[in-house]
């Protein structure tokens, strides 16, 4: 008799239930947005641009639908922010001193760029990538804005720009 | 039907490894069964025919998706069994993100191989592993999306719809057992890859029926048959 023939079917059978019992639920972990990276640097007397650690000491850069958003930034050279996924340009404002409201250390910053819809998933839905085709700015505290990078995506290892500041 | 030129490395080496397995399995059953009784099946001589209960039920359970599969087999020689499949489905996605309908067509073409010996003359109850060509066409409707941003303001919008053809190779295994005269129930699973994976990389269906879940390159499945035998057992 072969028996172990239908044991084999019903081990079968009790897999394809244990199987079929299995839900699988989208659920979106991933983010949604994208960031542009910059970082702030100061130039060598030999023209060269050299990365200085925490060279912002308490700086403030506004962000968002009529500037609403702002990030503080203390004792860093790095920040991010969003850019609109709705125009085709973003405005970004840097106060080099968050204490001081003089007009000198305001500066704006406006990336003009196009906004791609990028497909992340089934339970996520799209996002929107940028793409940077020009940087204008006021030269306050800035000194000049390197486009380092023109693409705006999931990559967090890229920096988008290199804002050299005034000494 | 197959571009065999578009086929990834990966695909193909898992195909490979998969295959190389089957192989070494049926010449480890061949030679294990040498001394029992062997029967010999007219060609085509029995036919069955059923339909897939368990996407049935699915069907009236989940709220995504519906499929409907039929299967036709006949036997071919003395451990083969010539098999095909098709049927239909339909799938929706409607999440906050993502909202969009899709449905499709699909046969599956291919072999079984029964593991086991008959035990006497007209036994048809065994197992067995197969391969599979399947392939569909997909109908994907108007997709709207909605981006969700708080600091600068939502987006909404529409994709267009398309259609697709997709097709895929599967590996199963399962068992077919005569309960009642001429009347079978049979399960299986399955192993499935997409050939052409990037068709289904923009905006997947939720669920495309003979496959399933199409946002996965490598998908697994099961089938519980109702079947229908005919014709002469010799």
């Amino acid at each position: 008799m072969n028996s172990y023939k239908y044991g084999f079917g019903i081990w079968l059978l009790l897999f394809s239930l244990f199987g079929a019992s299995c839900t699988n639920k989208s659920v979106c972990l991933e983010p949604q947005t994208v960031a542009l990276r910059g970082g702030f640097y100061y130039s060598n007397s030999d023209s060269t641009i050299s990365l200085k650690d925490s060279f912002v000491v308490n700086a403030n850069i506004y962000f968002g639908q009529g500037n609403s958003y702002f990030n503080n930034l203390k004792n860093t050279s790095k920040f991010s922010v969003t850019l609109s996924t709705i125009s085709d340009s973003s405005l970004i404002i840097f106060q080099s001193d968050s204490s001081n409201f003089m007009a000198e250390t305001f500066d704006t910053i406006r990336a003009y760029h196009e906004n791609e819809l990028n497909f992340i998933s089934v339970a996520c839905g799209y996002q929107f990538y940028h793409q940077i085709n020009k940087i204008t700015y006021t030269k306050h505290s800035i000194d000049t804005i390197y486009l380092n990078n023109t693409r705006v995506n999931n990559d967090v290892n890229k920096e988008h720009l290199k804002i050299v500041l005034r000494k | 039907m197959f571009y065999v030129n578009k086929i990834s490395p990966n695909v193909l080496k898992r195909w490979i490894a998969v295959s190389v397995f089957i192989f070494c399995a049926m010449q480890l059953n061949a030679q294990t069964d040498t001394t029992k009784l062997k029967v010999k099946s007219a060609d085509f001589s029995y036919f069955r025919i059923g339909v897939d209960a368990s996407k049935i039920i699915a069907s009236n359970i989940v709220n995504d998706y519906e499929a409907v599969e039929f299967l036709i087999d006949a036997n071919y020689k003395n451990n083969l069994v010539l098999s095909s499949e098709f049927g239909f489905g339909n799938s929706m996605v409607d999440n906050e993100y993502l909202s969009y309908k899709s449905n499709n067509l699909f046969m599956r073409l291919g072999i079984d191989k029964t593991l086991f010996n008959k035990e006497f003359a007209g036994d048809m109850d065994n197992a067995f592993i197969g391969v599979r060509y399947g392939f569909g066409l997909v109908n994907r409707g108007e997709a709207n999306y909605s981006v969700y941003n708080s600091i600068y303001g939502n987006s909404i919008g529409q994709i267009k719809e398309a259609q697709f053809f997709t097709h895929w190779l599967e590996l199963t295994g399962g068992f077919k057992v005569e309960f009642k005269k001429n009347i079978f129930i049979g399960w299986n699973i399955r192993m499935k890859t997409f050939i052409n994976p990037k068709k289904f990389e923009q905006l997947p269906p939720n669920y495309v029926a003979g496959y399933g879940r199409a946002d996965k390159n490598t998908a697994f499945g099961y089938n519980f048959y109702l079947l229908y035998g005919f014709g002469s057992r010799k």
